[in-house]
C-alpha cells in the first residue's frame, strides 16, 4: 500500500520539470575582473539595496582597496582595530609595489588568522554571507576573504527535553562553530572528522558530518554522502528537513534517525560507529544509524551503575503500555469479559452504569482530549500553559466522570497511557507511539482482540524491513546478535563492554576495551599521619575560581 | 471470530454469580443470582424488582427462578425477564439439587460442558434437598454474592481439610475415568444466632426445612443469621448421587486423594483425656496393589507432617518418648477416618478413592480383567491403611508451661 503510494508521489514529482541545479549558481559562477570599480559594482548590483552592505573604499600607498563586509555578520571591532590601522599605516616607502608583491605582503602582514584569496564570485559571495571581509585590491582579479565573523549567538544551556539525572547538563545551540567545539573537546583524536556540505539552494546551510575515521562505516558515509548530495531544496532550517529528505522509509511513523542536543550522547554514537549530522541553526544533532532500541536508551543509562539499568525494561514496558493499554481495556471491556477477573468485571461494569456511549468511544473521546491538552501544553504561552493543565486536570480527572461522560476506569487507563507515552529518551519514538494508538483503538473496537494483534502484527511486519541506512532497524534482537545484547535489555558493564555493535562499528574495530581491566587491585593507601602534618601546617588553599560556563 | 457485530459493552450484561439446578416433578429449576453492579458502585438506591426477583438484605445481587422441560429452557425463561445479557463467564459456583443429584448428574455436565460461556473452572456443589432454598436463604455475611462467598469458601475449606470444592472440570475427570465415580461436597445453611448467643446455633431453633415452592420472597429473621457451611459430601456412582459422607468422613476421603493441605486434628492425652491439638503441614498419600493368595489387596500408605498447637496436659514434648506416643495417636486418628469413610462408601458401593484408576495405572492389565466386574470387586476389595506421622515442631515452647506451684 505505501509502496504504491510513493510511486506515484515519485511518479508525480519527476513529472514536474523544474529548473535544475544547473541553474542554481547561473549569475555566480563568473571571476572577478582587476578593475575594482567594476567589480564593486558588480556586488552592489548582486546585492541589491542591502542596509547591512558595507563597502569601505581606502587608498595605501597610492594603489586603491575595498573593504566589503556584511555589517551584521562580523566584529567591527576587528575592522576597527586590527584590519584599518594596519592598512593605514602601511609605510610609504612601499608604493610602487607590483601587484603580486603587494598582495604578497598582505597576506605575510596582516593581523587576521583566517585568510584565503578566491577569484569567484560564488566563493566571494559564501565568505561575505559567511561573515568574512573581503579585501579587493585594484588591478588584482581575486580578492582576500579575511575572518571576522561575529554574530548574536545563544550560550550553552542545559537541554530542555533531554534531561538526566547523572550527566554533562550541556545542550547544542544553534551555532554551528559552537556545536563543533562541544563535541571536539569530548573526543580529542585528529582521526575525528567534520565534513561540511552547503545544502539548501537559498539558505546555503551548512550541515556537517561527524564521525570517526576508521571507525564509521565506509559504506554508510558513502551513502550518506550520496544523499546529502542528492538534496536540491531551497532551504533547511532544520535537521528535520534533512532526516524527512534522505531518511530510508519516508512513510514510516517510526524515527530512522536519532535527534538529540546532547553532544555527550552525540559522542557516545560516534564512539559506537556512528555518524552524526550537525545543522546550523538547529540544536538538534541527527546520528544514523540508529536501532529500535537506542530510541529507548537514556543518556543516564550510560552513566548510572550498570546494575540498575535493567529499569530500562519498565521503558520497555511503557512503551507497550502507551501503544495498546487503551486499546485492550476497550477489547476486554466490549468483547472479552471473561478476561477480567470477576469482581473488577462487576466493578468496572458499575462505574459505566452511567456512561451513555461504548466503551469505544469513550476511549477515542478521551484520547483525543488528552492529546489537545498536550497539543495546548506545548504551543501555549508558558504563563497560560498553566491554566490549560489546570483546566485539562479538572476537565478530564473530576468533570466527566461526575458528568457522567467517562467511567473512571477509562480516565484510569488515559491517564496511564498519557504518563507512559512520555517515558521514551527520545521525543521522536512517543509521537510514533501517540500516533499509532488510535488506529488500534480502531481495530480494538471493531475486531477486538483479534484487531489488537493484527495492528501488531501489521507493526512488527513494519519494523523488521525498516532500515536506518541500510542497517536493520530492529538490529540487535532481528537479526539476532548475540554479542549486541550488552546494551539492549540491560546495559552491560562498561568492563565488559569490550567490542563494538556489530553491524555499526564494524568489525574491523571490534575492541573497546581490553579485556580483564575490570581486575583492579586494591590500592595500597599510605597511613594518613604524614599528610595530616603538612595539611595542619598551611591551610588548604580555596578554589574561588567558579566553575566557568563552557562553550563559546 | 470477534467482530462489531457482537460487540457488547460490560455495563449490557447481567454477571450470574452462582446458579441452582433443582429437580422437580419433570420440571427443571434454574435459579440464578445475578450480581447488580450498581448497588456494588453504592451508587444506585433500593429497587430490586418484583415478581420472585428479590434482593436480599445483605447481597448486591437479586435472584431470579424459572422452570422449564430443560435446563435451558429454563434458562431462557429466566433469561427473557432480564433487560441485559445473561453472562455465565463469571459464574463461581453451581448447586445441585438433592433430587436432580439422584436423577443423574449427565444433563447438568452437558449443559454445562456445551455451553461456551461456562467455564470449566466453576465450583460445584450439591445440597440436600433443594438447591434453591440455599441459593435463596442464604445470608451473606461479608461478602457481597453467594458465588463470591464459595470462593472464599474453597480457599479456607482447602487449609482446614474439612472439605474442598471441585470444579467443573474435576468432576468431568473423575467421572471419565476409572471407576467413574465421585464425590462432591455438600453446602447447607447453618444458621447463626447474631448475636452471638452461647449455648451453640440451634439454641434459638433453626429454621424450618419445608421448602418454600416458588423460592421467593421471604423476610429475613434478623436474630438468625443463615450463613453457609460446607458439610460432608455427595457420593456419585456414575454420575448419579448414592449416598451421603459426614464431615470427618469426607476428610478420611480427602486423605487417601491427596487433597489435604493442611488439616487440625483434636487428640486426648492418653492419661487424662485432656485435649492436644496437632496441624498436620503435609501430608501424601499412595494406593498400592498386591496379589496375595490370588486375592486383590489394597494398601493406603500416607505420609503426614504435623506441629504441636496446643495441650492442655503437661506432657514434655522435647522427650522422644512423648513424641512417638503422639505420633502414634495422630496416625491412629487419620486411620480411623479413612476407616470411617472407607465403611461408608463400601456401603454405597461406589468407588470414590478411585482404586480403579490406582489400579489401572499400576496394573493396566489386571484393571481390563476386573473392570467389568469392578463395582462387586471394590465392595470385598480388603483395604489396609498404613499412616506414618512425623511431629516436626512444638511450637515456640518445647516444655510445657507451668504456673508455679507455691
Amino acid at each position: 500500500m505505501l509502496k504504491i503510494i510513493s510511486r506515484l508521489w515519485k511518479l508525480a514529482r519527476s513529472k514536474k520539470k523544474h529548473p535544475s541545479s544547473a541553474q542554481k549558481n547561473k549569475n555566480y559562477g563568473a571571476p572577478l575582473k582587476t578593475n575594482l570599480k567594476e567589480n564593486l559594482n558588480y556586488l552592489k548590483k548582486a546585492f541589491g539595496q542591502s542596509e547591512d552592505l558595507i563597502i569601505k573604499e581606502i587608498e595605501v600607498t597610492g594603489r586603491k582597496l575595498a573593504l566589503v563586509y556584511l555589517e551584521s555578520m562580523v566584529d567591527r571591532d576587528v575592522i576597527q582595530r586590527d584590519i584599518l590601522p594596519f592598512l593605514i599605516k602601511l609605510p610609504a616607502q612601499r608604493a610602487g609595489l607590483m601587484e603580486i608583491q603587494f598582495l604578497k605582503l598582505l597576506q605575510e602582514n596582516l593581523p587576521v588568522s583566517i585568510m584565503k584569496e578566491y577569484s569567484l564570485w560564488q566563493d566571494i559571495f559564501y565568505g561575505l554571507l559567511a561573515g568574512q571581509v573581503a579585501l579587493f585590491i585594484e588591478g588584482l582579479s581575486l580578492a582576500l576573504l579575511l575572518g571576522a565573523d561575529s554574530w548574536e549567538k545563544r550560550a550553552v544551556t542545559e537541554p530542555e527535553i533531554e534531561t538526566v539525572i547523572r550527566g554533562p547538563r550541556e545542550g547544542f545551540t544553534e551555532d554551528l562553530p559552537t556545536n563543533i567545539s562541544l563535541i571536539r573537546r569530548r573526543l580529542r583524536t585528529p582521526k575525528l572528522r567534520f565534513e561540511t556540505f552547503y545544502l539548501g539552494r537559498t539558505t546555503h546551510t551548512r550541515v556537517v558530518l561527524s564521525y570517526l575515521e576508521g571507525l564509521a562505516l565506509k559504506g554508510v558515509l558513502k551513502e550518506l554522502r550520496s544523499r546529502l548530495k542528492r538534496i536540491d531544496i531551497d532551504g533547511i532550517l532544520e535537521s528535520g528537513y534533512i532526516e524527512e529528505l534522505i531518511e530510508d522509509s519516508p512513510f514510516s511513523p517510526f524515527p530512522q534517525f536519532s535527534r538529540t542536543e546532547r553532544p555527550d550522547r552525540v559522542v557516545a554514537d560516534i564512539l559506537q560507529g556512528r555518524v552524526a549530522i550537525l545543522t546550523d541553526g538547529s540544536p538538534f544533532a541527527l546520528t544514523v544509524p540508529v536501532n529500535l532500541f537506542t530510541e529507548l536508551q537514556a543518556p543516564d543509562d550510560l552513566y548510572e551503575r550498570w546494575v540498575t539499568s535493567s529499569i530500562r525494561i519498565f521503558r520497555f514496558l511503557a512503551l507497550f503500555l502507551a501503544l495498546l493499554l487503551p486499546s485492550l481495556y476497550v477489547a476486554a471491556t466490549t468483547f472479552h469479559h471473561e478476561m477480567i477477573p470477576t469482581t473488577l468485571a462487576v466493578s468496572i461494569a458499575a462505574q459505566r452504569e452511567r456512561v451513555p456511549y461504548p466503551a469505544f468511544v469513550e476511549a477515542l473521546v478521551m484520547q483525543i482530549i488528552f492529546e489537545i491538552l498536550v497539543e495546548a501544553g506545548v504551543r501555549l504561552p508558558r504563563p497560560v500553559g498553566q491554566a490549560v493543565t489546570i483546566v485539562g486536570a479538572l476537565v478530564i480527572g473530576e468533570a466527566a466522570i461526575r458528568a457522567g461522560l467517562a467511567s473512571p476506569a477509562m480516565v484510569i487507563v488515559v491517564s496511564l497511557t498519557a504518563i507512559s507515552s512520555f517515558t521514551n529518551p527520545t521525543f521522536g519514538l512517543g509521537t510514533a507511539i501517540r500516533m499509532l494508538r488510535l488506529p488500534m483503538i480502531f481495530l480494538a473496537g471493531s475486531l477486538g482482540l483479534f484487531g489488537i494483534f493484527a495492528g501488531i502484527l501489521a507493526i512488527m511486519i513494519h519494523l523488521v524491513t525498516l532500515r536506518s541506512l541500510g542497517l536493520p532497524y530492529l538490529a540487535p534482537v532481528a537479526p539476532f546478535i548475540w554479542e549486541d545484547q550488552k546494551d539492549v535489555v540491560f546495559r552491560a558493564p562498561w568492563w565488559a563492554m569490550l567490542t563494538r555493535p556489530k553491524l555499526e562499528g564494524g568489525l574491523k574495530n571490534f575492541f573497546r576495551a581490553k579485556p580483564g581491566i575490570k581486575k583492579i587491585e586494591p590500592a595500597l593507601i599510605e597511613p594518613p599521619e604524614a599528610e595530616i602534618e603538612t595539611l595542619m601546617e598551611k591551610p588548604q588553599p580555596q578554589n574561588k575560581n567558579k566553575p566557568r560556563r563552557p562553550g563559546r | 471470530m470477534p467482530g462489531c457485530w457482537d460487540r457488547r459493552e460490560i455495563n449490557e450484561l447481567a454477571f450470574i454469580s452462582s446458579f441452582a439446578f433443582d429437580l422437580e416433578g419433570n420440571e427443571r429449576i434454574v435459579t440464578a443470582e445475578i450480581i447488580r453492579p450498581a448497588a456494588v458502585a453504592g451508587g444506585g438506591e433500593g429497587g430490586g424488582g418484583g415478581g420472585s426477583a428479590a434482593a436480599l438484605p445483605q447481597r448486591t445481587a437479586i435472584i431470579g427462578s424459572e422452570q422449564g422441560d430443560t435446563l435451558y429452557a429454563a434458562g431462557r425463561k429466566l433469561a427473557l425477564r432480564l433487560p441485559r445479557r445473561a453472562y455465565v463467564a463469571h459464574t463461581t459456583a453451581v448447586l445441585l439439587g438433592e433430587d436432580l443429584a439422584r436423577q443423574g448428574l449427565k444433563e447438568v455436565l452437558d449443559f454445562l460442558d456445551r455451553q461456551q460461556e461456562f467455564r470449566r473452572s466453576t465450583f460445584i456443589l450439591v445440597t440436600r434437598g433443594q438447591a434453591r432454598e440455599i441459593l435463596t436463604r442464604a445470608q451473606g455475611g461479608l461478602e457481597t454474592t453467594l458465588g463470591r462467598e464459595i470462593a472464599g469458601l474453597n480457599k479456607w475449606v482447602k487449609v482446614s481439610g474439612y472439605g474442598f470444592i471441585p470444579s467443573i472440570h474435576d468432576v468431568l475427570l473423575d467421572l471419565s475415568t476409572g471407576a467413574a465415580a465421585t464425590a462432591i461436597p455438600v453446602l447447607e445453611l447453618s444458621p447463626q444466632p447474631f448475636p452471638p448467643v452461647i449455648g451453640g446455633p440451634t439454641s434459638r431453633g433453626a429454621p424450618s426445612n419445608q421448602s418454600n415452592k416458588q423460592g421467593t420472597t421471604r423476610t429475613p429473621e434478623p436474630e438468625m443469621v443463615r450463613t453457609v457451611r460446607l458439610n460432608g459430601a455427595g457420593l456419585f456412582q456414575h454420575d448419579k448421587l448414592v449416598g451421603w459422607l459426614d464431615e470427618r468422613q469426607t476428610r478420611g476421603f480427602a486423605w487417601v486423594r491427596n487433597k489435604v493441605r493442611r488439616a487440625i486434628l483434636e487428640l486426648q492425652c492418653p492419661e487424662d483425656k485432656k485435649g492436644i491439638s496437632v496441624e498436620i503441614t503435609e501430608a501424601k498419600s499412595e494406593t498400592k496393589f498386591q496379589i496375595y493368595n490370588g486375592q486383590l489387596q489394597s494398601l493406603i500408605k500416607l505420609e503426614v507432617e504435623g506441629n504441636l498447637l496446643e495441650q492442655q496436659c503437661s506432657h514434655d514434648f522435647t522427650t522422644e518418648k512423648a513424641l512417638k506416643t503422639l505420633e502414634g495417636q495422630i496416625a491412629a486418628a487419620i486411620t480411623e477416618e479413612i476407616n470411617s469413610a472407607i465403611t461408608q462408601v463400601k456401603k454405597a458401593g461406589t468407588d470414590v478413592f478411585d482404586f480403579g484408576g490406582a489400579l489401572y495405572r499400576k496394573e493396566p492389565n489386571l484393571w481390563k480383567q476386573v473392570k467389568p466386574r469392578w463395582d462387586e470387586e471394590f465392595k470385598k476389595l480388603p483395604i489396609t491403611i498404613q499412616v506414618e506421622a512425623k511431629l516436626r515442631r512444638t511450637g515456640l515452647s518445647g516444655r510445657p508451661w507451668q504456673p508455679k506451684a507455691d
